[in-house]
C-alpha cells in the first residue's frame, strides 16, 4: 500500500524506536537464556572446541573458588549442618540478582568469613559491599577488602573508597556505626544497578558464564574420565580432540576431492565388476538386505522386551548434563524470579490503587472548594459574634468577644493566604500576608493580656459594616456643619443692619395697643362681633409683621458672607394647606422623617 | 506539510468516551470539508489510460508494474479522520487525505523527483539500481511523464512532496481554505467539549 497522503493535522507521540529497542532487549534476554541449549547447534566444530576448552577452564576456576570457600568454612569450624550449601546457594542467588560474577563473590565471601568468623555477618557485609560497590563504582573485591579491614579496625581503606565518611567519623565511630551509616547511604544501590540496562547485560553474561561452567563440567567429566582425571590432562585432550577433528575434516575434504577426480574410472570399474560378478553380487546384496531386515526385527523385539535401548530419536546435548547442585540453584533462581514477579505485580497493583485514591482525593478537593466548611463556619461564627456584641453589657463579655473575633480573623486570614498562594497571585499573597500579620498581632495582644480598650475597639469595629457607616465621612460632615454655624455667627456679627422691630417696620399697631378680652357670658352679640373684628385686624397686623420680619431676616442672610457663599438661591417648598398650622407641622415632620430614612439627615429624634 | 497539533489524539479519545455526539459532529464537519476535495480529486482521474500500452486488459496477469485502472484509483482516494499509527518520526496523523492504491500513487506522483524521467541505462547495463530506466526505449521515462500531464501544487524551495495530479491538485485548489476549516472545526469542537466539561465554581457563582 502506498503512503501518498496529505497529512493535515498530526501529533507527535514519541518515536516508536524506543519501544522497539525495549522489545529487542527483551528478546535478547530470552534468547541468551537459552544460550547453552543452542550453542551446540549454532557453533562450528572449531568454535565448540574453543568454547569447550574455555568452559573447562571456567569450571575449573569456579570449582577452585568453591573448594576454597568450602575449605575456609571448614577451617573456621563453620562447615556444619547445611552451611556450605547455604553459602553456595546464597552466592548463586546474589549472582543472579545483582549481576556480579560468583568469581568475585566467592573470594569476597571467603575474605569476610575469615574476618568475621560468622556466616550471617559475612552475608550482611557482602550485601553491604555490593551496595557500596554499585554506589561508588569500585569493584566488589576492593570494597570487600576495605570492609574486612574496617571490621578488623583499619578504616583508612574504607575512607579511600569515597563513601562520604570523613576521617574523623571513621576513626571515632565503631564498626557497627560505620556499617549502619553505610547501609543508610547505599541502601538499594545494588538492586537499582541490576535493574539498569548494564545490569541486565551483566546478568545475561552471568547466565552465559554459568552455562559455560556447566558445559565445562560436563566436558571435564567426560574427557578426564578418558585421561585418568586432572585439569591439565583434560585440556590436553581437548586440544588433541580439536586437532583430530581438524585433521579429519581436512582429510575428508582431500578424499572427496580425489574421488571426484577418479569418478569416471571408479564408475567404469564398478560396471565391469558388477557385470562379471552379477550372480555373486546379487546374492551378496540379497543377503545384506535379509540380514538388515533381521537385525531390525531383532532390535524391535529386544526393545519391546527391554533388553536393548532403542536409539534416541533426538540427539542428546551436553547442556542436559547438570549436577544436582546446579539444578537446585536453578530451582532457587526460578523461585526467586517468581517471587520477584509476584512482588512487582503487587507493587503495580498498589500503584494502581494509589492512582485511584489520588483521583478520588482530587475530586474530593474540588468538592471541598465548593463547600468550604472552614470558611462557612468562620462566617457563621463571625455573624454570631456580631450578634453577641450587640447584646454584650459588660467589659468582660466584650473582651471575650474580641478574643474570639481575633482568632476567627486569624483563621480567615490563613485561609485567604492559602487561596492566594494557590492562585499564585503575588499581590494577593502580599496583602493576605500583611492581613495575617496584623491579625496575629491583635491576637497576641489579647492572649498576652496586655490589651487596651482601643485594641478591643479596633477589633470590634471589624464587625461593623464599614461601608454603610463611614465614621470619617460623618466626622467630616459634622466639621463642615460646625464651620457653617460659625460662619453664620460671624456673618450676623458682621452685619451692619439692626434687627427690625414692629415699630420700626411700621406695622400699624400703635405702641401700647392692647385689646382686652371680653366676657362672652352675658355680653351682646354686637359687642362680641366687634371684638372679633378687632382681634382679626390685630392678628392680620401681626401676620404682616411676621412676614416683614422674615423678609428682613432673609435680606440679612443674603447680605451675609454665608448667603453670598451659597449663591443666595435657597428655596424650600413645603406643599401643604394654607392657614392650617397642624398641616404645615405634619408636612415638615414628614419631610424630616424622609430625609432621615434616606440617610441625608442624622441626629435628633429622627 | 502537516500542522502539528498537541492533544489531537487525546481529544479524539475524550470525545469518543465522554461526548460521542460531539465526536460524530466533528467527523461530520470534517467530512463536509474533506469530502468535496476527495470528490474533486476523483474527478481528475482520466477514464482512459493516458497511454494505450498501460491500459488494463482482460489478459493482464499481474506483473511488477501495475496497469492503469481508473476505478481502482478512484476507490483509493479517501479521507480519514481517525488517528493513524505513528510513523517513523513518531507522528500520528489525525486528519488526512489518502491516495491509497498503487496505481493511483504512480499517477499522482510520477515525475515529482525527475521531471524528465529516470536516467536511461538500457537493457544491457549491469548493477541493481532501481533508480534508472532499463527500457529498450531511451525516451520511455520522459514520454511516460509527459503523457501523464503536469504536476500541481506548491513547489516551495524545491520540495516536491506537496505536488501531485489528483489529491494534491484538489488540495492546492482550496488555497488553504480547507486547512483553515479543518482546524476551525477541531477548535470549535474542543471549545464545546471544554465548555461541557468545565467545573462550575458554585461558591464563586453564589
Amino acid at each position: 500500500m502506498s503512503n501518498v497522503a496529505i497529512n493535515i493535522a498530526a501529533e507527535f507521540t514519541g518515536k516508536p524506536a524506543f519501544k522497539k529497542a525495549e522489545t529487542s532487549i527483551g528478546h535478547l534476554e530470552k534468547r541468551t537464556n537459552n544460550l547453552s541449549k543452542t550453542l551446540t547447534r549454532t557453533f562450528g566444530t572449531a568454535a565448540i572446541v574453543a568454547f569447550g576448552r574455555a568452559s573447562v577452564r571456567a569450571f575449573a576456576e569456579d570449582d577452585k573458588a568453591a573448594t576454597s570457600l568450602g575449605q575456609t568454612l571448614k577451617n573456621l569450624n563453620l562447615a556444619y549442618g547445611s552451611n556450605i550449601g547455604t553459602v553456595n546457594g546464597y552466592i548463586s542467588r546474589l549472582e543472579a540478582q545483582t549481576g556480579v560474577l560468583d568469581d568475585e563473590l566467592r573470594p569476597a565471601m571467603d575474605r569476610l568469613l575469615r574476618a568475621t568468623g560468622d556466616v550471617a555477618k559475612s552475608q550482611e557485609l557482602l550485601n553491604l559491599a555490593l551496595d557500596v560497590a554499585a554506589g561508588t563504582g569500585k569493584s566488589v573485591t576492593q570494597v570487600s577488602q576495605s570492609l574486612q579491614k574496617a571490621y578488623l579496625g583499619q578504616t583508612q581503606a574504607l575512607g579511600r573508597l569515597g563513601v562520604g565518611l570523613s576521617k574523623a567519623e571513621l576513626t571515632s565511630s565503631s564498626f557497627e556505626e560505620i556499617q549502619q551509616r553505610l547501609t543508610t547511604l547505599f541502601a538499594g544501590q545494588a538492586q537499582a544497578a541490576a535493574e539498569t540496562f548494564a545490569g541486565q547485560i551483566d546478568r545475561l553474561t552471568i547466565a552465559a558464564n554459568n552455562a559455560k561452567e556447566t558445559i565445562g563440567k560436563g566436558l571435564f567429566d567426560a574427557i578426564s574420565s578418558l585421561s585418568g582425571g586432572g585439569t591439565t590432562a583434560a585440556t590436553d585432550n581437548i586440544d588433541k580432540l580439536a586437532k583430530g577433528i581438524a585433521d579429519s575434516v581436512s582429510n575428508a575434504g582431500a578424499l572427496i576431492g580425489k574421488l571426484e577426480d577418479l569418478k569416471p574410472v571408479l564408475i567404469a570399474i564398478g560396471v565391469v565388476a558388477a557385470a562379471a560378478f552379477l550372480p555373486l553380487t546379487t546374492a551378496i546384496a540379497g543377503a545384506i538386505w535379509l540380514m538388515g531386515d533381521l537385525n531390525k526385527r531383532l532390535d524391535e523385539q529386544s526393545f519391546r522386551k527391554g533388553i536393548m535401548p532403542k536409539s534416541f530419536s533426538t540427539p542428546m546435548t551436553i547442556s542436559g548434563q547438570v549436577d544436582n547442585r546446579t539444578l537446585k540453584n536453578q530451582k532457587d533462581v526460578t523461585k526467586l524470579t517468581k517471587e520477584q514477579a509476584a512482588n512487582q505485580a503487587k507493587i503495580l497493583k498498589d500503584k494502581r490503587l494509589q492512582n485511584a485514591i489520588d483521583k478520588a482525593n482530587l475530586a474530593l478537593n474540588k468538592g471541598g472548594e465548593v463547600f468550604d466548611m472552614d470558611k462557612i463556619q468562620i462566617a457563621a461564627a463571625l455573624t454570631s459574634q456580631a450578634e453577641q456584641l450587640g447584646k454584650a453589657t459588660s467589659g468582660a463579655q466584650q473582651m471575650q468577644i474580641a478574643n474570639d473575633v481575633a482568632r476567627l480573623n486569624v483563621k480567615r486570614s490563613i485561609l485567604a493566604l492559602e487561596d492566594a498562594i494557590q492562585s499564585k497571585d503575588e499581590q494577593a499573597i502580599i496583602s493576605a500576608t500583611a492581613k495575617l500579620n496584623a491579625d496575629l498581632k491583635s491576637l497576641s495582644a489579647i492572649t498576652g493580656q496586655s490589651v487596651k480598650l482601643a485594641d478591643i475597639k479596633s477589633i470590634l469595629d471589624t464587625l461593623k459594616p464599614v461601608d454603610l457607616i463611614n465614621q470619617k465621612n460623618l466626622d467630616d460632615a459634622l466639621a463642615k456643619i460646625t464651620a457653617m454655624i460659625k460662619a453664620l455667627a460671624d456673618a450676623n456679627l458682621a452685619s451692619k443692619s439692626s434687627v427690625p422691630t414692629s415699630g420700626s417696620l411700621g406695622s400699624g399697631i400703635p405702641k401700647g395697643d392692647y385689646i382686652a378680652p371680653i366676657s362672652t357670658a352675658g355680653g351682646s352679640i354686637s359687642a362680641i362681633l366687634e371684638y372679633a373684628d378687632a382681634a382679626a385686624a390685630r392678628a392680620n397686623a401681626f401676620a404682616d409683621l411676621l412676614d416683614l420680619q422674615n423678609a428682613a431676616d432673609a435680606a440679612a442672610f443674603n447680605s451675609s458672607p454665608l448667603g453670598n457663599a451659597m449663591g443666595n438661591n435657597i428655596s424650600i417648598t413645603v406643599n401643604t394647606g394654607i392657614g392650617d398650622p397642624n398641616a404645615i407641622a405634619e408636612a415638615i415632620d414628614q419631610v424630616l422623617i424622609d430625609a432621615v430614612q434616606r440617610g441625608t439627615l442624622r441626629g435628633g429624634a429622627y | 506539510m502537516a500542522t502539528e497539533v498537541v492533544g489531537a489524539v487525546a481529544l479524539r479519545k475524550a470525545l469518543n468516551n465522554y461526548a460521542p455526539d460531539l465526536a460524530k459532529e466533528l467527523t461530520r464537519e470534517l467530512g463536509a470539508v474533506l469530502k468535496p476535495i476527495t470528490n474533486e480529486a476523483r474527478s481528475y482521474v482520466p477514464l482512459a489510460s493516458p497511454m494505450s500500452g498501460w491500459r488494463k486488459r482482460e489478459t493482464s496477469k499481474g506483473g511488477r508494474f501495475p496497469k492503469y485502472d481508473a476505478a481502482e484509483i478512484r476507490r483509493g482516494i479517501v479521507y480519514k479522520t481517525t488517528p493513524s499509527k505513528p510513523n517513523r518520526a513518531g507522528f500520528v496523523n489525525a486528519v488526512r487525505i489518502q491516495n491509497k492504491s498503487m496505481i493511483g500513487a504512480i499517477y499522482e506522483t510520477a515525475g515529482r523527483k525527475n521531471g524528465q524521467g529516470q536516467d536511461w541505462v538500457g537493457t544491457q547495463a549491469g548493477g541493481a539500481s532501481k533508480g534508472v530506466s532499463r527500457s529498450v526505449n531511451p525516451y520511455a521515462g520522459n514520454q511516460f511523464i509527459s503523457n501523464l500531464g503536469q504536476l500541481y501544487g506548491s513547489n516551495k524551495k524545491g520540495d516536491h512532496r506537496m505536488m501531485g495530479r489528483l489529491i494534491f491538485r484538489a488540495w492546492d485548489k482550496t488555497q488553504g481554505r480547507a486547512n483553515a476549516a479543518v482546524f476551525k472545526s477541531i477548535e470549535n469542537t474542543t471549545a464545546k467539549f471544554n465548555r461541557r466539561t468545565a467545573m462550575v465554581d458554585v461558591r464563586r457563582a453564589a
